[in-house]
């Protein structure tokens, strides 16, 4: 995904819908955590010195290798180190306090650990609505008020819904937004939207069922494992809401004589 | 990795973006299950109601390696009741003519299978309402987003 010129393609522009608690955004995280992996390239020695040692991703054959050893399965624990020339590596398990570094870019706007991404709110969005920073990325919006249905005529709301959201194909974003129900969302979305997801989460497997609708394709219904994603988000953070509109807010107060 | 030509919009990233630690050990809970990933998931082929309900009313019948289409054919063609068992005896002389190991009792199977499917015109009729069913969820699925043309 990352570094490419890409050419006329469908636009990933996710709708994940469910109940309150049914991992919405842990199956955003998900999404955006599989591709920084796969495109990782370098491990961040835990110093603070900045120095990063070269890496990649498993393919089948070391994972092949691997599980003859005994080795089990993991995603997102293993890498495969290189010297400094490239003519040597070897496959390790991430040692403790390393981070993964990948070129993908990932904007956000609620926390992520483990992950490199940029936190950002419908401030950054307006300074950058001309430039070229949000492009080529994974955009996570978990239950953003700048895309809620009652904000939509609200300054915030229609640069968000005019001009936004109609240009994450021309900035060649995937754009995952979460909300409880499709109808609490500004209508536009909800038709430029590609993907439709539905997710129920069941705490005794601990696993994430995602009724997939890519499309006019015929609907999918996948399984996705929980904890592999927990140690890159809190599930417990809320959704940041911006200065500029507590602001406006109390003022309206303060003139009511509240 | 430091020495890369950055672009103007790579280097304002490079200002916005941090890279901090997973949360605690506590949430690093692992069933011993191999498990998918999101995108695994999602890359998984996943046939059509319609495509799941083509093999199982109309199998394909392939018997070491060789590929039986006119055994097919007779699965959406007319076999008239009164000719049901002539048929079935010549495609079980047939069936075990081509395939000299092969048990009776799976020849008679396969013929009888066969020739049930498209007993009295059943077969073309059960094509008919699947498909006629699945035009129908389709069109019942994509109610409102104005894709139906």
């Amino acid at each position: 995904m990352a570094n490419g010129i890409q050419t006329v393609a469908k636009a990933d522009a996710r709708l994940v819908t469910g109940d309150l608690r049914s991992g919405k955004t842990c199956f955003i995280v998900g999404s955006a955590k599989d591709d920084y992996y796969l495109n990782l390239n370098g491990l961040v020695v835990p110093n603070n010195s900045g120095q990063i040692i070269k890496a990649g991703a498993l393919k089948q054959d070391d994972w092949d290798e691997l599980k003859r050893k005994g080795i089990k399965f993991h995603p997102f624990k293993y890498v495969k180190v290189f010297s400094e020339d490239m003519r040597q590596s070897k496959v390790i398990r991430i040692p403790k306090d390393y981070l993964v570094w990948s070129p993908v870019k990932i904007f956000s706007n609620f926390h992520l650990y483990g992950l490199r991404y940029a936190l950002i709110g419908i401030t950054q969005i307006l300074e950058d609505i001309n430039g070229n920073t949000i492009e080529d990325a994974w955009f996570l919006s978990d239950e953003a008020a700048w895309l809620d249905k009652r904000q939509n005529m609200s300054m915030e709301g229609k640069t968000m819904g005019s001009e936004f959201i109609s240009s994450i194909g021309k900035r060649r974003l995937h754009f995952l937004q979460t909300v409880p129900y499709q109808n609490f969302i500004e209508g536009r979305y909800i038709q430029i939207a590609t993907i439709r997801v539905l997710c129920k989460y069941d705490p005794g497997t601990n696993i994430i069922t995602a009724d997939v609708k890519d499309g006019g394709n015929p609907s999918q219904s996948v399984d996705i494992y929980a904890p592999y994603y927990w140690p890159n988000y809190n599930a417990n953070e809320r959704p940041h809401t911006e200065e500029g509109r507590i602001n406006r807010a109390l003022k309206k107060f303060v003139v009511a004589g509240v | 990795m430091q020495n890369e030509k950055k672009s103007e919009a790579d280097l304002h990233y490079d200002a916005l973006a941090v890279l901090e630690p997973e949360m605690g050990s506590e949430y690093e809970i692992d069933d011993g299950i191999e498990h998918n990933t999101v995108t695994q998931a999602m890359a998984k082929p996943n046939l059509t109601d319609m495509q799941i309900y083509d093999a199982r009313m109309f199998p394909r019948i392939v018997i070491d390696g060789k590929h039986y289409e006119w055994l097919e054919m007779l699965e959406v063609a007319e076999n008239f009741p009164e000719n049901f068992n002539a048929n079935e005896s010549m495609i079980i002389k047939q069936l075990l003519l081509d395939n000299e190991k092969m048990p009776y009792v799976e020849a008679r199977a396969i013929s009888h299978t066969v020739m049930s499917i498209g007993f009295t015109r059943e077969g073309r009729m059960d094509a008919i309402e699947g498909l006629g069913h699945a035009r129908e969820n389709r069109e019942n699925e994509n109610r409102g987003l104005g894709i139906n043309g």
